[in-house]
């Protein structure tokens, strides 16, 4: 049986993916906020997508890096804060994960790399987290 | 009469726009021993590179379901921030898992996966369709229209980040999913890090008008296959 690359708008000999549900939620944060040397900040949300077998597209925003939208699921920004009074870089990773068939978390981590507190840069940073998910066909 | 792709997001089918054809697809478990990374190696004949994708659960239930390059979060992170997480990425003879466990016991991988054809693809292939013969549109899903389907070849880089834009024209933030090629192998871009555990080659973000594909400055020649849909 023949089969020409994307010449077809539908063939029923292949299978194909099916849109499940979207949703979206935002997690903050806090500007200035102060981390204990080699402590992990977290702050999440978690939000109800999908059905079980729903696989995840996840973009990703931040009000601190304009208006585009990363396609990634799980993004790790840059940011300078302090740390013993002397500039500190750090790194925010706002990642998703599954929480159970029809939950995920999203959530923004800070690891302080350092023997000592840290204070993150100032300013909230709000991250938006935009989930699609799909259905692949059973197997 | 042109498409109207204002209102073709609000088909569940829609003759304007191709429907996705998966071309590699199956499910298999894998082991993998405490904080060690495994690999499975699955042979293929396809006579191009398949673009793969897929998920990955703890139990052969798929109770909750984990992307790529995702998985459970992990309490104390130092090498990534999930406990366990899995990749899949494909060459021009096998697809190849990659599970990498950062616990202390064995994880077990449960994986369904499924792949594309990139465009430049011309072959006779077997169907995968899970009901043979029979016909297996069901008004009751809404299927992925396809809208925008190609690549872009990148030469290595010379310091500077570099980015490239493909204007999609859908004035609005659209799903996409995109792969790098590097060097033979094709992978999953699923990962945005800028930080400690990871640099990532190139980087996938989208507004109302752009797909920009930002490359690093340090990446190899790169080529990057991408899909956009229709579907929000």
């Amino acid at each position: 049986m023949s089969s020409k690359p994307e010449k077809f708008i539908y063939s029923s000999d292949f299978a194909t993916l099916k849109n499940d549900d979207d949703g979206f939620t935002t997690v903050t944060v806090v500007g200035s906020a102060v981390i204990a040397g080699g402590a992990v900040y977290t702050v999440s949300s978690d939000l109800t997508v999908g059905s079980q077998l729903g696989e995840g597209r996840i973009r990703i925003s931040s009000s601190k890096i304009g208006s585009s939208t990363f396609y990634a699921g799980y993004l790790g920004v840059n940011r300078t804060g302090t740390e013993s009074g002397s500039p500190a870089p750090y790194t925010i990773y706002a990642i998703v994960s599954r929480i159970s068939a029809t939950q995920v978390r999203c959530l923004c981590m800070i690891g302080n790399p350092y023997a000592t507190a840290l204070t993150c840069a100032a300013g909230s940073e709000t991250f938006v987290f935009k989930i699609n998910t799909f259905i692949s066909p059973a197997t | 009469m042109p498409a109207d792709v204002t209102q073709a997001s609000k088909f569940l089918f829609h003759s304007d726009y191709p429907v996705d054809k998966l071309v590699a697809l199956g499910t298999l478990d894998f082991t993998v021993p405490a904080t060690t990374n495994g690999f499975v190696y699955i042979p293929h004949d396809y006579s191009f590179i398949p673009l793969m994708w897929g998920s990955w659960a703890l139990d052969a239930s798929y109770s909750t379901l984990y992307g790529l390059n995702s998985g459970p979060v992990s309490a104390a992170p130092t090498v990534s921030p999930f406990s366990s997480l899995m990749k899949v990425r494909a060459d021009a003879t096998q697809i190849i898992l990659e599970g990498q466990n950062y616990t202390g016991s064995t994880v077990n991988f449960y994986a369904r996966i499924f792949g594309f054809e990139p465009t430049t693809a011309d072959q006779f292939l077997d169907g995968t369709s899970p009901v043979g013969d029979g016909f297996q549109f069901n008004t009751d899903y809404n299927y992925t229209k396809l809208y925008l389907h190609d690549y872009i070849d990148q030469a290595a880089g010379t310091g500077s980040p570099v980015s490239r834009t493909i204007p999609h024209g859908l004035g609005t933030n659209t799903q996409i999913i995109t792969w790098k090629e590097d060097a033979g192998v094709v992978t999953p871009l699923t990962i945005h890090d800028g930080g400690e555990f990871q640099v990532e080659d190139v980087v996938v973000s989208i507004d109302n008008t752009n797909i920009t594909f930002t490359f690093s400055g340090s990446h190899p020649a790169l080529r990057v296959h991408y899909r956009c849909y229709i579907d929000e």
